[in-house]
């Protein structure tokens, strides 16, 4: 028997939008020479690093990308302080900011536009502790003349915590816990997300048995976070403290090693239409 | 001393007990007339009837799928949910009677078991007046179901 520790645990976040945001893209909305443009919806409902489909309701072409004929893009983006919105082709790009690594805009016409989010599952840094709580809902169905209390199963929910030590700046591949408290004041498009909860991850092998060296065993879930409280005291590290409730299926994926990999026939990594995930990888997350 | 609970209880519908019943109540009382009088300060009655009535909580179920079963909710259910029967032109209609055979009414017991070989219970003759069932997320199909007594109870032992 083994003792597994915390230390290896880890948390993986996906964006995730609730719903779509509909609006439009103002032609003198475009700031050509900040290469920054907005939208016409509240500020607050995209956050920096959020990777961004802007589908033209119409068909028309997204004409405010210079050059750019297609009635879609899609692109991380930066969002300052006053809502205006810088587009990447990646996320330590968009984390980061700058015009430097921005596409030219160019002032082009009125446009409606559909955004929708799909993030890759990053990391979520500087992570100190994470619960997620399982529970089974029973029905009663004791019956006169019974001795002993019946019951059945019924729904199962699911609720949990992450804690972690503040942090917005400094790292362009992971999430940062910032996040967790901007995601909870998007107000048109909620505060989902989905997440892998680590319990035993690859490369990490108390067990001595060398064939579970890779294995993975994690929660899978979908969810809102509910609460988000910060901790700020002299003397102490600033935490955070995001609670969650699930919002679909809780999942307790069991990823074990097996002796081949699923690739194509030219040995390439098979990937989900979205291209946001890997499919039969051993070590990759495969669900 | 004996104290009685739900796992005392029963309940009899036309001398079957029904499986699955999760509670039942009775209720009896006497409405009255005011013979006070002009000069009289506090209030004198005779009492001028008496109503029971009750209800009762049946679950839902089926010992095998496909087979709805007897002595169950299904039994109470069908009394008064009833499909129309044929008939002429513009009859759409169906029966109104609930009791065994075509008589009108049903008999109920209301029993607790005792010990002893009948127990303690309460017998009347009963129109169902009411049966709702409610499908939802998370609760056990069942039917609630009241009843008023047809006279006096036909037998009374508690």
């Amino acid at each position: 028997m083994s003792v597994y520790l915390g230390t290896f645990g880890k948390v993986e976040l996906k964006r995730k939008l609730d719903g779509r945001l509909v609006g439009k893209i103002n032609g003198n909305d475009v700031n050509t020479a900040e290469k920054r443009f907005s939208f016409d919806f509240d500020q607050g409902q995209l956050i920096t690093g959020d990777r961004i489909t802007i589908k033209e309701i119409d068909g028309n072409a997204l004409d405010f990308i210079s050059s750019y004929t297609d009635s879609s893009v899609t692109k991380y983006i930066n969002v300052d302080e006053a809502g205006g919105i810088r587009l990447y082709n990646s996320f330590a790009n968009a984390v980061n900011g700058g015009t430097a690594n921005a596409p030219a805009l160019s002032t082009g016409s009125n446009l409606n536009v559909q955004v929708t989010i799909e993030n890759k599952r990053r990391l979520l840094a500087q992570v100190s502790s994470y619960e997620i709580n399982t529970e089974r809902e029973s029905v009663d169905t004791t019956v006169l003349s019974d001795n002993f209390r019946q019951r059945i199963s019924s729904l199962i929910s699911g609720s949990g915590r992450f804690s972690a030590f503040w942090e917005y700046a400094g790292d362009d591949s992971s999430e940062l816990p910032n996040y967790l408290l901007q995601l909870i004041l998007r107000t048109k498009v909620g505060s989902n997300f989905a997440a892998r909860l680590y319990i035993k991850d690859s490369n990490y092998n108390p067990s001595g048995v060398a064939i579970r060296n890779n294995d993975q065993l994690y929660y899978k879930v979908e969810g809102i976070i509910t609460a988000a409280a910060v901790q700020f005291s002299p003397s102490d590290a600033v935490q955070i403290t995001a609670d969650f409730i699930t919002t679909g299926p809780v999942e307790l994926k069991v990823d074990l090693e097996v002796p081949f990999a699923l690739t194509q026939e030219d040995g390439g990594k098979l990937l989900e239409d979205d291209s946001s995930e890997e499919i039969g990888i051993v070590g990759s997350g495969t669900s | 001393m004996s104290y009685y609970t739900g796992r005392h209880g029963s309940l009899l519908l036309d001398g079957n007990t029904i499986a699955q019943v999760q509670n039942w109540s009775v209720s009896s009382s006497v409405s009255l007339l005011s013979i006070k009088t002009l000069a009289e300060t506090d209030d004198r009655f005779i009492a001028d009837g008496r109503t029971t009535t009750g209800s009762c909580r049946v679950l839902y179920y089926q010992e095998t799928p496909g087979v709805k079963g007897s002595n169950n909710a299904s039994t109470f259910i069908n009394k008064v949910i009833k499909a129309r029967e044929v008939g002429g032109d513009f009859y759409q209609g169906a029966t109104l009677a609930q009791g065994p055979n075509g008589t009108n009414r049903s008999s109920l017991r209301l029993k607790i078991d005792d010990g002893t070989d009948d127990g303690l219970y309460i017998e009347m003759r009963v129109i169902i007046t009411n049966i709702t069932m409610t499908m939802a997320v998370g609760e056990v199909l069942a039917a609630d179901i009241t009843f008023q007594s047809h006279g006096a109870p036909q037998f009374v032992n508690i």
